[in-house]
């Protein structure tokens, strides 16, 4: 070990940092606590505007009636979060969700409490949710049990009672259940197997699988594709077979399945490769010919949340930071769609806008982490979720 | 009463922030010189240091009072470090930097190999070296900054000590 740090003292050399680092940090802890001032100056102004708008509505012939907050045309978006700063094993993540025009409401966990509620997966038909709550456990940590719970998502975005819970082990932190297409089943990984759960609670263990990482759904929910460490293999009525391997070791992106095939975003293998002309790639696999092709997309480092669009093209995030957008039956460089400050995102139910979750700018009245919507073929951005979320993990869903 | 004491800038610092300030004496240089390994870039590193230890010291009452603060810090920086923000301040930041400081260390070349082999490791891998093999933290302490076993550590440990040195030529 002490030679490997040696290494690590080369990598430093004589580097420190500016002397003027704690009055910077003062400095921007003012700058925030004057922002925050500011927000809620804004805040009060607006409370005071509506105020004063419903006072004059009584007033008026026409009052304008309450209305209802129901699911949003958009489907609501579901997420895990502390409400401020980084989630912590004394206090993890509560489960929100939030629609276009609807702020975030609490949907699993509460403030305070030390179960972590993570992993939220909201079915295809848009009125069930699946999430995974852990308790007194944190991230969805190897050899800790959490519990699988499904249930109901009402239309004003509350739960209703779960019709399952059932004990599993989750291993990483992006292996979050998976519906099917029809919403009928949902696949989740328990302790490196694969679980196939029915609306109804009943499950089966996939034979074959183990050490299993990430997985997603073929387009008639018959077959699974299942990421193993560096390799992917199918499953459906008989024995898993291999299909792609030599990926890039734990860097293998999320897997994503659709018409025009598998996609799987990789890396380049940690051994070898130039970082100054390797690139990292998308694999698209014909499942039912084994056939492949890699389309290299990415900057030397790594490919993630690979997300077909209805229209062939495919959706990425890279190790740049960024979110971009390629046609793999062309010839031209991916397009950025947004750049460099994100993690991760989800596409909405009509493959037409993407929620990204981003990291506000330093100037925002309330600094932190927010969701905004983007349109896949550009247009101005929404803010879905308020920019003060300390929502550090990339588990979400719409 | 809350007594304060000035520092440089005209900054004032309430009394009652001391074991922030020790901490971040104790911390902010090695937490910078561990987001230089990770990031490669030592604007971007001290930018993320000093946003962690702001959202450290706005939670100062709370975070005082966990079991380890450091490892809130830690958690907090590596947060921040993952969303990878290269944000316009650190931008013009960089542009207008002055030259380097002469180099009276290992030569420029050896930083740069280390931190190219550094930056072919997977993220995993290199949080885990960074971690445990820079800033000290065992593999149990490790596991609770990165939300991973301990096993799991250990494994992305051994495997970039193997990737490190087989990079850089068995110079380890």
């Amino acid at each position: 070990m002490s030679d490997v740090r040696e290494l690590l003292r080369r990598g430093v050399g004589d580097y420190v940092p500016e002397p003027d680092g704690f009055e910077l940090v003062l400095r921007r802890r003012e700058r925030k606590q004057r922002n925050r001032r500011v927000g809620a100056g804004v805040v009060v102004a607006v409370i005071v505007a509506i105020g004063a708008a419903i006072f004059i509505s009584q007033y008026r012939n026409d009052p304008v009636p309450a209305t209802p907050i129901l699911r949003p045309p958009s489907g609501w978006f579901v997420f895990s979060a502390t409400e401020h700063g980084p989630a912590t094993r004394e206090s993890p993540r509560d489960l929100f969700v939030a629609g276009e025009g609807i702020a975030p409401q609490l949907v699993a966990g509460r403030p305070g409490d030390t179960t972590d509620q993570f992993c939220g997966a909201i079915a295809p038909n848009g009125t069930t949710l699946a999430y995974l709550s852990m308790e007194g456990g944190f991230l969805g940590q190897s050899g800790g049990v959490a519990q699988l719970v499904i249930a109901p998502l009402e239309d004003d975005g509350s739960l209703g009672t779960p019709t399952v819970r059932r004990e599993i082990q989750p291993d990483e932190i992006n292996a979050c259940p998976r519906w099917t297409p029809d919403g009928s089943r949902l696949a989740v990984i328990d302790g490196g197997r694969v679980l196939i759960v029915g609306e109804d609670g009943t499950a089966t263990t996939l034979q074959g699988i183990s050490g299993a990482t990430d997985l997603t759904w073929s387009p008639d929910g018959t077959q699974l594709a299942v990421r193993q460490g560096s390799t992917v293999s199918i499953v459906g009525d008989g024995s898993p077979h291999e299909v792609a391997s030599g990926l890039g070791g734990e860097d293998v992106g999320q897997l994503a399945w659709s018409a025009d095939g598998l996609a799987i975003g990789a890396a380049e293998p940690s051994k070898g490769g130039d970082p100054a002309t390797a690139r990292a790639f998308i694999r698209l696999v014909n499942p039912s010919t084994g056939d492949s092709r890699d389309v290299r997309v990415g900057p030397y480092g790594w490919v993630d949340n690979v997300t077909w669009l209805p229209d062939g093209r495919i959706v990425f995030t890279d190790s740049s930071g960024s979110v971009k957008v390629v046609d793999p039956r062309g010839t031209t460089e991916p397009s950025v769609l947004l750049r460099g400050r994100l993690l991760g995102f989800a596409l909405s139910p009509d493959g037409r806008s993407i929620v990204v979750k981003e990291l506000s700018d330093a100037a925002s009245p309330l600094g932190g982490y927010g969701f905004v919507v983007v349109p896949v073929d550009g247009g101005p951005s929404q803010q879905l979720v308020p920019d003060s979320w300390g929502a550090e993990y990339a588990d979400f869903d719409w | 009463v809350n007594e304060h004491t000035v520092r440089l800038g005209g900054i004032t610092v309430p009394a009652d922030l001391e074991a922030f300030e020790s901490l971040f004496d104790a911390e902010y240089p090695r937490l910078c010189q561990a987001l230089l390994l990770l990031t490669g870039d030592r604007f971007e590193a001290e930018d993320v240091a000093q946003e962690a230890m702001t959202r450290v010291l706005e939670r100062w009452d709370r975070v005082r009072t966990m079991e380890s603060p450091t490892g809130y810090l830690f958690r907090a920086a590596l947060n921040l470090q993952r969303n990878r923000l290269r944000g316009l301040a650190v931008r013009a930041k960089r542009v207008f930097a002055e030259a380097p400081a002469p180099d009276h260390g290992p030569s420029v070349g050896d930083q740069l190999d280390v931190r190219r082999a550094l930056a072919m490791l997977p993220r995993s891998q290199r949080e885990a070296l960074v971690l445990v093999d820079w800033l000290d933290l065992d593999t149990d302490e490790a596991g609770q900054v990165l939300g991973l076993s301990p096993n799991a550590v250990r494994v992305r440990l051994h495997r970039a000590r193997t990737a490190l040195k087989e990079t850089l030529g068995g110079e380890a």
